[in-house]
């Protein structure tokens, strides 16, 4: 018995002195992933959702001086406002991580709305306020519904504000819906805030459960995974006619009546991006700095950089399309071609070799495995 | 020799090491497949799922519908409880497995280790005297009671465990396992934050340690078991080990079964004096014959050499096993790999020159998405589906191509193309023999 037992820690001494790959994390101490969640935290997530709360209170600024005084100057501003929430929006969106803020973030953007239910409820309001629009069903109320009134691509500026002003319930309803987007964007900041529900703590301590201990992190990787996959199938591939069909079909873009659909998915990459990386200055910790450590690679490279470069590379191919994409995809088809390899291009590594290095669970469901 | 290990097998042992298998195996039985209907899996895997990955030459098990599989899933529930306390024993075991077997053969991406255990262990129960005491069946009969058993019907449970631990053991020897310590390292670096002893998981040593204990662990635990010296010591490890492999990976029961069969190893003698003490009565009733026919004897060793085969048909092919899966399943290899895939199938009208993208996440469960990302049987079945579903769909009478870009990332290499991208799936069918589409790898 004792013999054995020598042989087995002689063995063990031999290997691990000698055979075993020199592994550039064996030497080190742990990596801090408490450090990098509460980073996220405070460089991306809080941040962000500032942002929102600055964006969306700018829009009922923006919308009520509409209201007030109806006119071309100030419809423009009402759309670039409109346009800049949008975009924030965008940068903060993938983090709709729980149930909780699922359901927040319905109330921000949840497509396609439904106008006639919209309509038939307008009809039927004695005042239209925030408190009506609490009352509303999320598709029929945020962003999109906004950018419904705000914005009609076969009409000229003069004429959309001639159907804003023929329409008496349009205007006040503008205001109502702004005043209850920067609401939820509050809610949202709340949410996450520490002198608010401090969800962010509970995000973080949620990595300190011992056999769950990926819990955290598993969840945002797996956001990351459901959000390009969205934009590579809904959002960009079904109507460019490259996936589930041959032929383009602009009607399936999003965000046709803003022509905004391209610039959401490029300030998605924006923000995936600046998650990746935990923020914007190179010192702040993210799951580049986790791969670092790790020591992944990919064909002698850091992993880390090649994420990098791709993101950069899929911003650029979708900067590059010059048309709305309900335009591009019949006019620019080689450039949202270009633009749709580059984000799966970008999304195959984060698919696979993070999440292989990160040892992620694809957890579509949580059923055990032993295999 | 031959003559002296027959009579060796044929004398009488106690049969409490049956009795407290049935038990547990029954109860724990009960749990899982509680757990399982509770979790809503029943719905996820075998209902929802327009689409099942089966196996070869099982084609044609499918799902019951509407409330069928629910109603499966009581009837295991109850099977479970009267397994557990020998009520109508025979009956209940036999279809029990039978049950088992057909709900684990209707998807291959729900394939667990732990399930094929329960299928060959129970089948093996349909012919053990595990209800003549402490059971249901005996209080009711008692002509059927009986004390001991034939050595035998105890030995071939410790056989089918040793079998179980031993191959996983093997499966463990390969270059990754034991001088990289891979996968270990990527899990434990991901579990960093595991109590008192999660900082040391990030360094290199200890990843390649446990890996050298989990395989000394495999190989030879069976016979600490089986020796009585070493025996409570043995068991004493074999929950520490099992415990925390639940504590460290999501297992769900495996090392529960593993912690429960494992009993089989104490002797009647242990358990003799256990049950004194809970002052349970022992010794009053003879053996009652149990001799096994020619026949039975032979079914036997066919059972246990189909056994030896399985785990070792992956030489047969070319290729590392870990890398093409030829010859993974039922094999015993257990936690071996960490892998990750992601495939993007592209239909092609060779009469029209159109192409689309399908991803599969729009038309499989996520389980099924990532079983099946790094299989290549099941993404060449996927292919054929794909075909025929956009056939249909499209009223299209030409054959499709079907190509995958499958990439597969494993043990933290950099990913890598699975299939030759470049060929259509839907010229291949699956069978037993490798593919050749299979991009090999080089070991490391």
């Amino acid at each position: 018995m004792k013999k054995i037992f020598s042989l087995f820690l002689l063995a063990l001494m031999l290997v691990t002195t000698g055979m075993f790959r020199a592994n550039n994390a064996a030497a080190q101490a742990g990596f801090d992933r408490h450090t990098m969640l509460q980073g996220l935290v405070d460089h991306v997530i809080l941040p962000g959702y500032q942002n929102f709360v600055d964006a969306a209170s700018e829009l009922e600024r923006a919308n009520t001086a509409l209201s007030a005084n109806p006119g071309i100057e100030n419809l423009a501003s009402a759309q670039a406002a409109w346009r800049n929430a949008s975009n924030t929006w965008e940068e903060i969106a993938f983090m709709s991580i729980n149930i909780d803020l699922m359901s927040l973030h319905n109330q921000v953007d949840k497509r396609p709305i439904n106008e006639s239910l919209l309509l038939r409820r307008v009809e039927r309001a004695e005042v239209l306020d925030e408190a009506f629009v609490a009352s509303l069903g999320s598709n029929q109320k945020g962003l999109p519904t906004i950018e419904y009134f705000l914005f009609d691509p076969t009409l000229s500026q003069e004429q959309l504000l001639q159907t804003l002003l023929a329409d008496e319930t349009a205007l006040p309803l503008l205001v109502a819906l702004s005043q209850s987007l920067h609401s939820t964007a509050r809610d949202l900041y709340d949410y996450w805030s520490p002198v608010g529900q401090n969800y962010a703590a509970d995000f973080i301590a949620a990595d300190q459960a011992g056999g769950d201990a990926q819990s955290t992190i598993n969840i945002i990787v797996n956001e990351l995974f459901g959000t390009f996959s969205m934009i590579l199938d809904m959002r960009l591939g079904r109507p460019a006619g490259l996936v589930e069909g041959s032929e383009p079909r602009p009607d399936l873009d999003d965000a046709a009546r803003s022509g905004q659909a391209l610039s959401r998915i490029e300030h998605n990459l924006i923000g995936m991006q600046r998650l990746f990386n935990g923020g914007i200055a190179p010192d702040q910790s993210g799951f580049d700095d986790y791969l670092n450590f790790l020591g992944a690679e990919y064909e002698s490279e850091p992993l880390s950089d090649l994420i990098n470069a791709r993101f950069d590379a899929a911003i650029a191919a979708v900067q590059a399309i010059e048309t709305p994409l309900y335009q591009a995809v019949i006019d620019e088809p080689e450039a949202v071609a270009a633009a749709y390899t580059a984000i799966q291009n970008l999304y195959i590594p984060i698919r696979v070799d993070m999440s292989s290095q990160l040892s992620i669970l694809v957890t579509f469901s949580d059923q055990d495995g032993d295999s | 020799m031959y003559g002296r290990l027959v009579r060796r097998l044929q004398q009488p042992t106690p049969i409490l090491p049956l009795v407290v298998l049935r038990l547990g195996f029954g109860l724990l039985l009960f749990v899982s497949t509680l757990r399982f209907i509770s979790k809503g899996w029943v719905d996820a895997l075998y209902i929802a799922p327009p689409f099942h990955f089966t196996y070869l030459g099982f084609d044609w098990i499918r799902p019951l519908p509407g409330a069928g599989m629910i109603a499966v899933f009581a009837v295991l529930l109850i099977l479970s409880l009267c397994i557990g306390f020998g009520f109508a024993y025979r009956l209940s075991i036999s279809l029990f497995f039978v049950i088992f077997t057909y709900v684990e053969l209707i998807d291959k991406a729900a394939y667990l280790n732990h399930y094929y255990f329960i299928s060959l262990l129970s089948l093996l129960m349909i012919f053990l005297p595990m209800n003549r005491r402490y059971a249901f069946d005996s209080w009711l009969n008692p002509n059927l009671r009986s004390d001991t058993v034939p050595t035998w019907t105890v030995f071939v449970v410790r056989l089918q465990l040793g079998i179980v631990y031993c191959f996983a053991g093997f499966a463990k020897l390969n270059p990754d396992w034991m001088l990289h310590g891979l996968p270990m390292a990527i899990w434990l670096k991901a579990n960093t934050n595991f109590p008192l002893i999660g900082w040391l998981f990030d360094y290199g040593w200890v990843a390649l340690l446990m890996s050298w204990a989990g395989a000394f662990y495999d190989l030879t635990i069976p016979f600490w078991l089986l020796w009585k010296r070493t025996r409570w010591l043995a068991y004493l490890t074999v929950i520490l080990f099992h415990l925390m492999t639940a504590l460290l990976f999501p297992i769900g029961m495996f090392p529960y079964i593993m912690i429960m069969a494992t009993l089989i190893f104490f002797s009647g003698e242990d358990y003799g004096e256990i049950f004194k003490r809970l002052g349970l009565r022992d010794g009053t009733y003879p053996q009652k014959a149990h001799t096994p026919s020619r026949a039975f004897v032979i079914c036997l060793l066919i059972f246990f050499a189909y056994q030896i085969f399985m785990p070792l048909r992956h030489l047969l092919y070319e290729g590392d096993s870990n890398w093409t899966m030829e010859g993974y399943d039922f094999a015993w290899r257990v936690m071996l790999n960490e892998k990750t895939g992601f495939v993007i199938f592209t239909l092609h009208n060779p009469e029209t020159g159109q192409s689309l993208q399908v991803y599969p996440d729009a038309y499989l469960t996520g389980q099924q998405v990532r079983m099946m990302s790094y299989q290549p049987d099941m993404i060449l079945q996927f292919a054929h589906y794909l075909e025929a579903y956009y056939r249909n769909k499209a009223n299209i009478e030409a054959d499709l191509e079907v190509y995958a870009q499958a990439y597969v990332a494993h043990n933290g290499r950099s990913s890598r193309l699975l299939l030759d991208p470049q060929q259509d799936l839907s010229r291949f069918q699956r069978s037993i023999w490798h593919w050749d589409m299979i991009q090999l790898i080089a070991v490391p």
